[in-house]
C-alpha cells in the first residue's frame, strides 16, 4: 500500500490522469450500459486518457449480431463505432468471462483486446479512476 | 497500484463479490459497507484471506451490526467511515462494487 | 496540501446507500478533505427533485445534502441529461416549472471530466 502522493507530483499527475469504464451489465434491459457509452464519449470529447473494460454480463454489449431495434431499443451500439472518432482505442475484454458464457470472439467493433482474468485486471489496476456501471 | 475494493452488496444474492476477488491483486484491499456486510462470514472472502493472509478486509461496523453481523472468525478490521477517508487516500484508486 | 476529493452518486434519495454516501462526505469534510464536488448520475439524479415527499419520521436525503452544501460548501452537480429522462425539469422551457431543488447546479457529463481532473481521489458511489 503506497502513502499518499507528495502534492507537487499530484499536481502534475492530475492533467495525465487515465480513467477506466468498467462495464458488468447486459446492454438492454437497463439503462447503464448507454449511460456508461456517454460517459466514455465525453471522456474522450475532452481528450481525456480513457480505456473501456468489459466483465462478466457486461461482455454481452459488445458480442456480434445484435438486434437492438427488434426489441424497440434505439440501437446504441452502434454508437460504439464512434469510439475511434474519440481515440478510445483501449478496449479490453475478459476472457473468461465470454468462455463462461460460451461465447466466441465475435464483437461487433473492432480494436477489442481480449486478456486473461489476470492481464485484464493488471490492466484495471494502471489506471488513476475506475467507473464501473 | 494498490486498489481499494468497496462491496456494497451480498455476495449471497449476486456474484459481484466473486466478480470483486477475480479482480483483486497483492497490495488490494476490500471494503465491505451497507449490504456488502453480509459478506463478513462469506466462504469466498473467507478463502480469499487464507490465500492471501496479508489481505486486509475491512467492514463498517456500524453497518455489520444494524444488520446483526459478525464476523465470527475475528479477522476482518471493523472500521468507520471517517477511517475510510483515510484508506481512499492510502490506496491509488478504487472500484465500487454495488 | 489539502487532500481533495470528488464522489459520483448514482443511488436514489429513497435507498439507504445515499446516507452511507452523504455520511462518508460529512466525514471527508469533517476530515478537513476538499469535496471538490458531488456529481449525480444515473438514478442519483432523483436526489435532486424538490418535490419528493417523504413522511417526516423518515431521514430527509434531501434536507441532508443542503446541509453538506450549506456547513462544508459542498458543490451538488446533477447530469441533466440522466435527470431530463426522469422527469426532472431544469424550467429553462418557460411552460414547465423547475422541478430541481435550488442547491443543486444543472450541469452535464463535462463537469464529471473537470471534477475527475481535479481531485486527488474520485469515489463513485
Amino acid at each position: 500500500m503506497s502513502e499518499a502522493i507528495p502534492n507537487n507530483i499530484t499536481d502534475n499527475m492530475t492533467s495525465n490522469r487515465t480513467v477506466a469504464i468498467l462495464n458488468t451489465e447486459a446492454p438492454f434491459s437497463s439503462a447503464t450500459g448507454k449511460e456508461s457509452l456517454d460517459t466514455a464519449l465525453i471522456f474522450g470529447s475532452y481528450e481525456q486518457a480513457i480505456s473501456l473494460f468489459f466483465i462478466g454480463d457486461g461482455v454481452f454489449q459488445v458480442i456480434g449480431d445484435q438486434n437492438a431495434t427488434e426489441i424497440e431499443i434505439k440501437d446504441y451500439l452502434k454508437t460504439f463505432s464512434a469510439l475511434g472518432f474519440y481515440d478510445i482505442e483501449n478496449i479490453y475484454v475478459c476472457r473468461e468471462s465470454l468462455t463462461e458464457r460460451n461465447l466466441p470472439e465475435n464483437f461487433h467493433i473492432s480494436n477489442i483486446q481480449v486478456l486473461s482474468n489476470k492481464d485484464f485486471s493488471q490492466r484495471l489496476h494502471q489506471h488513476n479512476v475506475i467507473f464501473r456501471f | 497500484m494498490a486498489m481499494l475494493h468497496i462491496i456494497r452488496s451480498s455476495g449471497y444474492n449476486n456474484n459481484v463479490l466473486a466478480q470483486c476477488l477475480n479482480m483483486l491483486l497483492p497490495n488490494d484491499s476490500i471494503l465491505l459497507m451497507d449490504d456488502g456486510c453480509y459478506n463478513v462470514n462469506h466462504k469466498l472472502l473467507l478463502k480469499a484471506q487464507l490465500a492471501a493472509p496479508e489481505l486486509k478486509i475491512y467492514f463498517i461496523e456500524q453497518h455489520a451490526t444494524a444488520r446483526a453481523q459478525k464476523n465470527t472468525a475475528q479477522t476482518f478490521s471493523p472500521t468507520t467511515l471517517t477511517d475510510v477517508v483515510t484508506l481512499l487516500f492510502q490506496h491509488d484508486n478504487s472500484i465500487t462494487w454495488s | 496540501m489539502q487532500q481533495t476529493l470528488a464522489l459520483v452518486v448514482t443511488t436514489p434519495p429513497n435507498s439507504n446507500l445515499t446516507t452511507s454516501a452523504i455520511n462518508l462526505i460529512r466525514a471527508a469534510a469533517k476530515s478537513g478533505v476538499d469535496i471538490v464536488g458531488v456529481f449525480f448520475y444515473q438514478d442519483g439524479v432523483l436526489n435532486a427533485a424538490k418535490n419528493l415527499s417523504i413522511p417526516s419520521d423518515e431521514y430527509q436525503t434531501l434536507t441532508q445534502w443542503q446541509t453538506l452544501n450549506r456547513e462544508y460548501a459542498v458543490p451538488l452537480y446533477l447530469c441533466i441529461t440522466a435527470a431530463e429522462k426522469r422527469g426532472l425539469s431544469d424550467g429553462l422551457d418557460k411552460n414547465v416549472a423547475s422541478s430541481i431543488d435550488s442547491t443543486f447546479t444543472v450541469s452535464g457529463l463535462g463537469e464529471l471530466v473537470e471534477l475527475t481532473s481535479n481531485a486527488d481521489r474520485v469515489v463513485q458511489l
